[in-house]
């Protein structure tokens, strides 16, 4: 073993760091506290839906959309 | 006619149809072990994108999300989160698992984790962890079907008898063609559960409330505990929300009848694509159960057992054809799982414990029958099971998946090379480690006269607590133990490497951890 070893763990390129950020973020967007503390909200948003539904939808849709960037991008 | 007779009917038709396809599929099956396990190892896109997917949604979305939506609120809408997490997973780790299994011949986890670790006690394991806490799978299936039944007949057969009936029918086409049967009813099953889920729903909502639109001021005006966090009973607590992201996603992919799922992709591309894309059905299948659950907390409260609430409402007011389409999609989903879960348990206990320890050097045929008996043992357990207990299926589902959510660190130390090896005296005490953690937290230890503090402690949920103790455990003891020899680590995270990076130029690693020199 050598020590010019390299981990698996954090990515190598530039496009798969910006995918993993990317996606970390839309997955914490959808975590607590930020869901409990800024999402909690009942107020009709969009199609009657409440906020909170509406948000998380696009929280999970931009984390799809992170994901297919990555594929499409051969990462 | 009747509505329960027409809606009965369409069920039973449906039966049939599965009944048929497992004869043709067992036609097309050859007797070797890959072809009745892993399908030969060339599942492509489109067959797999709907096996999984069908595979993963099962009498859980259909039935106990709707249940759970119903008695708990929007909070279930992170049931997002798990399915997004799952492409993710799939992306990342299932591609990696799919190269080694590829190249050294892997037809279950714990050959994948044998291999790497050099221990068939972690081999025996992981085996009877998979099978053990995937019989609790194998009872949610089996009360979703039995749910569906006796409310398509309207209560004309009882629910032993309709779980009984279900679960034979699952087995007799799995039985049949194997692999290859469950991966063509999938097929079928995936397209029109969602299909049913969407079109019941909507005609519901329509039905009852005018739309969507309507529903969703309905409920903020007459029941808006149901529309905010933790929900009216203070279920979706932080803790809880978070540990049920981390075992319904990473849980519920490291069941058996998931990674066997990686094993048979004809190639990483096909698996990358489904990493990407799945999580577009797996999450928009919960938006209709959302309109299913809230809508069904207005209309009919105060059920005794919400996780009837879709098939109840469609049989009180939808049509009964409509009913009858829709019932057999629920059917859909639980057999698609099911029949998966059973032919996982059947490969794990006869490649991993028959074959290697008990009757090795028989014939292929030998085995195949074999494993068919390991099914009819499987149907007796979780037939047991689901008529003895009642429970809430996302209860039992959260429960399975926590269980083999323990592996995570074992299958990290493979996919993800670094440094500090994982070894196994690390992985074999992690794990009973992350097992008792799960059992303290969540059960607590009613020997004791304080055994309910340790119950969730801070709001918790199991998972989070017992899969962070096996972390430690596992990442401590693996520091002061021997690791897996060079050459098996020079072999396989090398083949880590390689699939992930390419092969450097010539074709030789050099100055790299994985060479051998």
């Amino acid at each position: 073993m050598t020590p010019t070893d390299r981990s698996h763990c954090r990515p190598r390129t530039r496009n798969g760091r910006v995918a993993v950020a990317a996606f970390l973020a839309c997955a914490a967007l959808a975590q607590p506290p930020v869901v409990h503390v800024f999402a909690d909200r009942i107020e009709p948003w969009l199609f009657g839906a409440p906020f909170l539904f509406v948000y998380l939808l696009a929280a999970y849709s931009a984390a799809i959309g992170v994901l297919i960037w990555a594929w499409r991008k051969g990462l | 006619m009747e509505a329960w007779v027409v809606v009965t009917a369409l069920v039973f038709a449906y039966l049939i149809a599965i009944l048929v396809m497992g004869e043709i599929a067992r036609r097309r099956t050859s007797k070797t072990i890959e072809d009745f396990l892993l399908y030969g190892r060339k599942a492509g896109v489109v067959v797999l994108y709907l096996t999984v997917v069908a595979t993963y949604h099962s009498a859980f979305a259909f039935l106990g999300s709707g249940g759970f939506f119903y008695q708990h609120g929007i909070g279930f809408w992170a049931a997002g989160t798990w399915t997004i997490l799952v492409g993710a997973i799939t992306y990342v780790l299932g591609t990696r698992i799919w190269a080694l299994g590829k190249k050294f011949g892997y037809v279950t986890p714990a050959d994948l984790l044998a291999d790497f670790y050099e221990s068939e006690v972690v081999r025996v394991l992981v085996a009877i962890v998979s099978v053990a806490f995937t019989i609790i799978y194998i009872q949610v299936q089996a009360t979703g079907l039995g749910y569906i039944l006796s409310v398509s007949t309207g209560g004309r057969v009882t629910f032993e008898l309709a779980v009984a009936i279900l679960l034979l029918v699952s087995a007799a086409h799995l039985m049949a063609g194997g692999l290859r049967a469950v991966y063509w009813t999938d097929v079928i099953q995936g397209v029109w559960m969602y299909v049913a889920v969407w079109a019941g729903a909507l005609a519901l909502t329509y039905e009852l409330f005018g739309g969507p639109v309507a529903l969703w001021q309905r409920v903020a005006a007459e029941r808006p505990d149901l529309l905010s966090l933790p929900g009216p009973e203070g279920f979706f607590t932080p803790g809880i929300w978070a540990g049920m992201t981390i075992a319904l996603s990473f849980g519920i992919v490291f069941q058996p009848h998931m990674m066997i799922r990686w094993f048979t992709a004809e190639s990483g591309r096909t698996l990358k694509i489904l990493g990407a894309t799945t999580p577009v059905y797996l999450m928009t299948l919960f938006i209709p159960i959302a309109f299913v659950g809230l809508g069904g907390a207005l209309v009919m409260p105060g059920m005794e057992q919400p996780d009837r609430i879709f098939p109840e409402l469609l049989f009180q007011h939808a049509s009964p054809w409509l009913t009858g389409l829709i019932l057999a999609g629920a059917a859909a989903a639980a057999m698609s799982t099911l029949d998966s879960i059973l032919h996982s348990n059947m490969t794990v206990l006869t490649r991993d414990v028959y074959q290697r320890y008990l009757a090795p050097r028989r014939s292929q045929a030998h085995y195949v029958f074999f494993g068919r008996c390991v099914v009819v043992l499987l149907l007796a357990v979780g037939y047991l099971l689901s008529v003895e207990s009642f429970d809430f299926i996302v209860s039992l589902v959260t429960l399975s998946a926590t269980g083999t959510l323990q592996l995570l660190p074992a299958i990290c130390g493979i996919c993800f090379p670094r440094r500090r090896l994982t070894t196994r005296a690390g992985v074999l005490a992690g794990l009973p480690a992350g097992l008792a953690t799960l059992y303290a937290t969540k059960f607590g230890l009613p020997w004791t006269d304080a055994g309910d503090v340790l119950i969730q402690p801070l709001g918790v949920h199991e998972a989070l607590w017992s899969v962070a103790a096996n972390f430690l455990v596992t990442l401590v003891v693996s520091r002061f133990t021997r690791p897996p020899s060079a050459e098996t680590v020079a072999r396989i995270h090398g083949e880590v490497e390689d699939f992930v990076y390419g092969k450097p130029e010539g074709g030789g690693r050099q100055s790299s951890r994985w060479s051998m020199s």
